[in-house]
């Protein structure tokens, strides 16, 4: 590990990212993602990568397909409005299948919304985003630090599974600074040849990369495929946490991101007043992990979700539950954050 | 013309906790028994700015000048018509919380030429933990960026190497002596350091040769003890 250094999250996901041999950026800035992008501006030059700043996002995800159909790892990042934008080339990376890692620092929406951090992009993430039958693993940091050790992870899950992976932050994670550090060495890209252009495996191999199957048939066995592998991704990369687990609690929350830090806060704050709660931590939003939360909601009284927003991944809970005990819903709009203490009285008032 | 009190711009890179050190300063100086104003000039920041504090401390009995209205938590590059006036005050001490990096001091430069009018003090926050400032070339050079953006010249600057909950005696003592050291190429004052009060039990203050500011934190994130109001940027 080098020395411990105090980063804000967007910068310290660009400089992981960079240290994982990401030499490929393209991007269009947008608040509160842009010292993502500033970050990349600054860094890319210094290590011989290409930083270039698009004339949109359309034209940046486009730039992402075309780096990741030549065998290098490429990474770009938005807000909200701007992942929106990108989400027709998502859909074009899914069906050509190539690993890229997309970055989407969420703020307050619909619309133009504002700059401030909520979890309103939950169901574009997490189904897909962009048209056609298709997912993409979506990971949700917590912490800067996790934030950091995401972009590693999305590039090794996307070349082994060849999709894009999409890292879920918000405003909070990417503007707050917090103490990182980098591990001394990354897991190296695994060998592109298998799926970028210009490696012909045997004299007459045409490998060509295309997401347009005009045979209804070959189409058909081309989504087929997808969902054989979202079956592995399923079987093998489903991660979540688990906090006060142990306890003899009645009521469990599910949070992930931000909304899961301050629910950590109330459920010690709820602890000290003898009441226990237990806490899951969704961390793969896609696939997301129906069975852990099935496991974790046995024996309770009362699931309780807690979301920035009006209500979304609260639905993949009630699926994860499957009517065994009631869900009930905290959630806010507007980028407006909870206090712990708001959490505290909200979670009396639902198991009173 | 005779000026009673002071005007303290405080500048660094950004993140380098300028604004948690000029909030305190604000502090510091209402309770000392001086009227003052908080002046709020960061473009660079899109949340943790000192408008942040503006209801609480209004309602101590201090002033903040910020963007006001419903514009003023976006992230466009707005001032205060505000700022102008109060640089010019001389009946209160006034305080610019100066946003980062040469990009955020520039800014000072459309006041320059009132501010070169009268006396003033310009501090640079150091923080030695923040990578663009982690060593003794890193801060010279950000000092020198940040003099050519704003036209005016730094006179202060204040160590305040931190690493949040991992802070110790080690990482402030280091920040101590880069400061110093800086300080001495710069020919300027170096005489304070700060330790957040949360921090202070991992710190050998005593083992520590400069003067310590003990920094209350006024920018807590939403799920940190005691923040109070539902947290918007």
């Amino acid at each position: 590990m080098g020395k411990k250094v105090l980063m804000k999250g967007n910068e310290a996901v660009a400089e992981a990212a960079i240290l994982a041999g990401c030499r490929h950026y393209f991007a269009y800035p947008i608040t509160p993602q842009s010292e993502l992008i500033e970050y990349m501006a600054k860094k890319m030059p210094l290590v011989g990568g290409t930083f270039l700043q698009a004339e949109s996002e359309v034209a940046a995800i486009n730039m992402v397909l075309g780096a990741a159909a030549c065998g290098v790892r490429v990474m770009t990042s938005s807000s909200s409005p701007g992942i929106s934008l990108k989400q027709e080339g998502i859909s074009y990376i899914a069906a050509s299948r190539l690993p890229a890692v997309i970055v989407n620092v969420s703020r307050g929406g619909p619309g133009l919304g504002n700059i401030a951090p909520m979890q309103c992009d939950y169901f574009q993430a997490t189904r897909g985003g962009g048209h056609g039958d298709y997912y993409t693993p979506v990971l949700s940091p917590s912490t800067v630090q996790e934030f950091a050790d995401m972009a590693p992870l999305a590039f090794e899950i996307a070349e082994r599974y060849l999709t894009p992976v999409l890292i879920l932050g918000d405003g909070m994670l990417g503007q707050m600074m917090e103490p990182v550090e980098f591990p001394d060495s990354y897991p190296p890209q695994l060998d592109p040849s298998s799926w970028a252009l210009g490696a012909r495996r045997t004299p007459d191999d045409r490998h060509i990369i295309n997401s347009l199957f005009i045979d209804p048939y070959v189409l058909k066995e081309k989504t087929e495929i997808l969902f054989e592998v979202y079956d592995e991704i399923k079987k093998n990369e489903i991660r979540y946490e688990t906090y006060n687990m142990d306890s003899n609690a009645k009521t469990l929350v599910v949070a992930h991101g931000t909304a899961a830090r301050v629910a950590k806060s109330a459920v010690d704050a709820l602890k000290e007043e003898g009441v226990e709660v237990a806490l899951i931590r969704p961390i793969t939003l896609w696939p997301y992990p129906y069975d852990a939360v099935a496991e974790a909601a046995k024996g309770k009284d009362k699931v309780i979700t807690i979301e920035l927003n009006m209500g979304q991944m609260v639905e993949d809970v009630k699926l994860a539950v499957c009517g065994e005990c009631p869900v009930d819903f905290i959630g806010k709009a507007g980028g407006v954050v909870f206090t712990p203490e708001e959490i505290v009285s909200l979670i009396r008032e639902k198991i009173s | 013309m005779e000026y009673s009190q002071s005007l303290l711009i405080i500048t660094g890179s950004y993140g380098s906790g300028k604004t948690e050190y000029a909030v305190n300063l604000a502090v510091e100086k209402h309770q000392g028994g001086a009227p003052c104003t908080l002046v709020d000039l960061d473009v660079v920041n899109p949340y943790f700015r000192s408008r942040d504090v503006r209801d609480m401390f209004t309602s101590m009995g201090m002033e903040v000048v910020a963007p006001e209205g419903t514009y003023s938590h976006a992230d466009l590059p707005m001032i205060s018509p505000r700022v102008k006036g109060a640089i010019t005050r001389t009946d209160r001490t006034v305080i610019l919380d100066v946003g980062g990096d040469p990009a955020g001091a520039r800014v000072l430069g459309r006041f320059s030429r009132a501010i070169l009018d009268r006396d003033y003090s310009m501090t640079l926050i150091v923080n030695t933990r923040r990578p663009e400032t982690e060593d003794l070339d890193k801060v010279l050079k950000m000092a020198a960026m940040i003099q050519g953006a704003s036209g005016l010249k730094i006179g202060e600057l204040v160590a305040n190497s931190h690493l949040m909950e991992f802070t110790d005696t080690e990482v402030v003592a280091e920040g101590i002596a880069v400061a110093k050291e800086a300080a001495r190429e710069l020919d300027v004052e170096f005489s304070r350091y700060c330790v957040l009060e949360d921090h202070l039990d991992s710190v050998d203050t005593a083992s520590l040769d400069a003067e310590l500011v003990v920094l209350k934190k006024f920018m807590k994130k939403p799920w940190e003890p005691g923040c109070q109001t539902a947290w918007r940027c």
